[in-house]
């Protein structure tokens, strides 16, 4: 199996050289590679700061031809996340075109990308949403226009995900 | 539903037809004539195909009285046909398959070809691929190259059928296609659209995505790597009565292509001198 071969290689790496504030592996036992636990804690100077959010990756027969699935297995307040925990990133699309060319000049998945670059991805789009083709349209819309509410809500999300609310 | 909705649910629908005709055909299909009376290989290779050949693509062009014409002169230098699915790789899939099949029997080439396979992380890595994603690649191809002599044609065309690894070896096709582009920047950058700033922009757009389909400048990128022979008769709507040739790679103007395809607007397939 050519997914295996791919993702021990990247999980080697990933043990060796996590990326910082990141843990991630296989979920259950390793005989199954094709799910994995991914946990992130909030970036510094994010709303979403002092968190600590645990996210799956569901990947397909034929990873890396094409990519992984994200889900954040708590509701994360972010334009960029549907509410059922999916992440909508450019990178996590599949390669062919999109149907209506949206996202055009966007990186896309490809075998070149890494679970690396799409945890690197995930940790940028925390910080910096991308309010262009939101996920969830009404994070979007208070992420644009009201600061202070869109904080709390993310602080909110922090306090869960610790397991304080 | 508004107008726009409507249109776009009509776009999706006829997306989704168009996805089921292209899926129904096999990633590769038999080779026409020699293989067609073969009942085991019929078992094998036509599951969900018909006979293909000559006759199918008449079949195909027919009404566009230009491409049919063509036809004749075709059938009279090559021998067979080889159907590849259309779904964006069918030149990448055509030329991965066809090379495969030419060194399995070809001691020579398939030592040249591993030569070319176990420099490809280094060459690959120089311009700027990492090794972790890219391994698994050309660890693969070096292996299906070293034990190439020990596959039959048969298990050649299982390991390129629907649940065969082959799309492995076809991304590798972009890759190493990638890399030679990415060699030469100078080079290609006068034949890309202008909308690509530059190599590596064009590669991640248009050559590493599956799906994408390729122009000359893929083409040549992939025959120079390789050092095959390409030539490629392309079927158009000229006027003339026969397909034109065009030739890239290496050796001289009258040598036989290594690998030939048959190219007709937005399609390549294998065809057999």
């Amino acid at each position: 199996m050519m997914a295996m071969k791919r993702l021990l290689v990247e999980y080697k790496e990933l043990s060796l050289r996590p990326p910082a504030g990141v843990a991630a592996g296989p979920a259950g036992d390793e005989t199954n590679m094709l799910e994995w636990e991914c946990v992130f804690l909030g970036p510094e100077g994010t709303p979403y700061d002092g968190g600590c959010f645990h996210s799956t990756l569901s990947f397909p027969k034929d990873y890396p031809l094409n990519p992984p699935v994200m889900r954040f297995t708590q509701p994360l307040w972010h334009p960029n996340v549907y509410p059922d925990g999916k992440v909508c990133i450019s990178i996590l699309h599949e390669p062919v075109e999109d149907k209506f060319g949206y996202e055009q000049s966007c990186e896309r998945w490809s075998p070149v990308q890494s679970i690396e670059k799409i945890i690197l991805s995930v940790i940028s789009m925390l910080a910096e949403p991308n309010d262009e083709s939101p996920a969830n349209i009404d994070a979007a819309k208070m992420w644009r226009t009201d600061r202070e509410a869109f904080d709390a809500k993310a602080d909110e999300c922090v306090r869960k995900s610790l397991g304080w609310a | 539903m508004d107008a726009d909705d409507e249109l776009r649910a009509q776009a999706a629908a006829q997306e989704a037809e168009i996805e089921g005709i292209v899926k129904s055909r096999p990633l590769i299909g038999p080779k026409a004539r020699d293989f067609v009376s073969d009942s085991e290989m019929r078992q094998i290779l036509h599951r969900k195909t018909q006979e293909s050949g000559f006759e199918s693509l008449r079949e195909e062009l027919e009404g566009t009285e230009a491409f049919v014409r063509k036809i004749p002169s075709l059938e009279s230098k090559y021998t067979g046909i080889r159907h590849v699915r259309g779904d964006g790789n069918c030149f990448y899939r055509s030329f991965v398959f066809r090379m495969f099949e030419v060194a399995r029997t070809d001691n020579a080439l398939r030592t040249r070809l591993l030569d070319v396979a176990r420099e490809a992380l280094p060459y690959l890595t120089d311009v700027g691929y990492e090794e972790v994603s890219i391994e698994t690649f050309t660890d693969f191809c070096v292996e299906t190259l070293e034990s190439l002599d020990k596959l039959s044609q048969e298990d050649l065309e299982v390991l390129f059928g629907e649940d065969g690894e082959s799309d492995y070896l076809v991304w590798f096709g972009r890759l190493a296609c990638a890399g030679f582009l990415k060699h030469q920047p100078d080079r290609f950058l006068p034949f890309i659209p202008e909308s690509f700033c530059d190599m590596n922009s064009f590669c991640s757009r248009e050559v590493e995505p599956m799906g994408k389909e390729a122009d000359q400048p893929q083409v040549i990128a992939l025959a120079e790597y390789w050092q095959l022979r390409v030539c490629v008769e392309y079927i158009d709507s000229s006027d003339e009565s026969t397909t034109s040739t065009h030739v890239f790679g290496p050796g001289d103007d009258d040598a036989p292509g290594d690998i030939c395809l048959l190219y007709r607007p937005g399609h390549y397939e294998i065809i057999y001198a």
